[in-house]
């Protein structure tokens, strides 16, 4: 009979867990990193900043001159957008995160210099 | 107690009834929690897509709601409507998916409906993030037999989505 007390904790244990899935990139991405400063240098330059409360803090991209953008992510995705001050796409990305990188893949693009398929890479430069 | 005569535990009856017995406690957990299916018919499954989208958008600020889509005979025309509307949680409502889905199928072999489709909610996403998309998880419900359509109502339009190009999958804003 202690077993099947067992048995029956631990499916009740597994059905609660599917009822319960995560966001596979939570804790991942650079929002998720508080006093953290992303910098990409190739193709084109963008500065992201986040404070100690994770809020975005100061972000522009730089082509011609500096344009301060907004950087959203896809909730339970792996998707990235950046944005301008009039909200409208820049480009969106696919992303590989982890602390010291985000690795970003692009799949729509509204800037010239910037292509479909192109691979930029934002460094956390306060990684230790 | 033992269920075998040579002495064994018949373990494979155990597990089978294990599993029913938490699915029966689930459901009744979860169907406390429900709201019943539509009593109105409507013509097409994006009419009554709608219908839910106008009762349950407002309602899902911090958690997801879902439904399944049925069809069925009515003075010899096909009409559709919503069957039984799970509360689900801020991520996820796969209870509610689960038992609508599973009940539905059984309560489809008594009855001239048909299951078409499921619907559900997204909740308002926090600062810095959207969600107004088929996540990845809800891509793949469009595999499960009968679900032909598949709506998701965002409690919030980000801007930043468009619609699916695969026509299966509708977005209600």
């Amino acid at each position: 009979m202690r077993r099947l007390f067992g048995l029956a904790l631990l499916l009740l244990i597994a059905s609660s867990c599917i009822s319960c899935d995560k966001d596979p990139y939570a804790g991942k991405r650079p929002i998720d990193y508080p006093d953290s400063v992303w910098i990409c240098e190739n193709p084109i330059y963008i500065y992201i900043e986040y404070n100690e409360s994770n809020e975005l803090e100061e972000a522009y991209i730089y082509q011609e001159n500096s344009e301060s953008i907004s950087i959203i992510f896809g909730l339970y995705d792996d998707t990235l957008i950046i944005v301008d001050e009039e909200d409208n796409v820049l480009i969106r990305f696919n992303a590989e995160y982890s602390e010291i990188e985000c690795i970003l893949t692009v799949y729509e693009s509204n800037i010239t210099s910037i292509n479909v398929g192109d691979e930029l890479v934002l460094i956390n430069n306060n990684a230790e | 107690m033992y269920l075998d005569p040579s002495g064994e535990i018949a373990w494979p009856i155990i597990v089978i009834g294990v599993i029913v017995v938490v699915y029966v406690v689930g459901l009744i957990v979860h169907s406390i929690g429900s709201d019943p299916a539509s009593d109105s018919l409507y013509d097409t499954p994006d009419e009554a897509a709608i219908a839910w989208k106008n009762e349950y958008q407002s309602q899902s600020q911090d958690k997801e709601y879902s439904a399944i889509l049925y069809s069925k005979e009515s003075d010899g025309i096909i009409k559709y409507y919503y069957g039984r509307t799970y509360e689900g949680y801020s991520n996820n409502c796969i209870p509610g998916l689960f038992y609508g889905y599973t009940t539905g199928l059984f309560g489809n072999i008594f009855s001239s409906r048909q299951t078409v489709g499921f619907i559900h909610s997204h909740p308002q996403p926090p600062e810095g993030y959207y969600n107004d998309f088929f996540s990845k998880p809800d891509l793949w419900v469009i595999n499960l037999s009968g679900i032909d359509y598949m709506y998701l109502v965002p409690y919030t339009n980000s801007g930043y989505s468009t619609q699916p190009t695969d026509t299966r999958f509708i977005i209600l804003w």
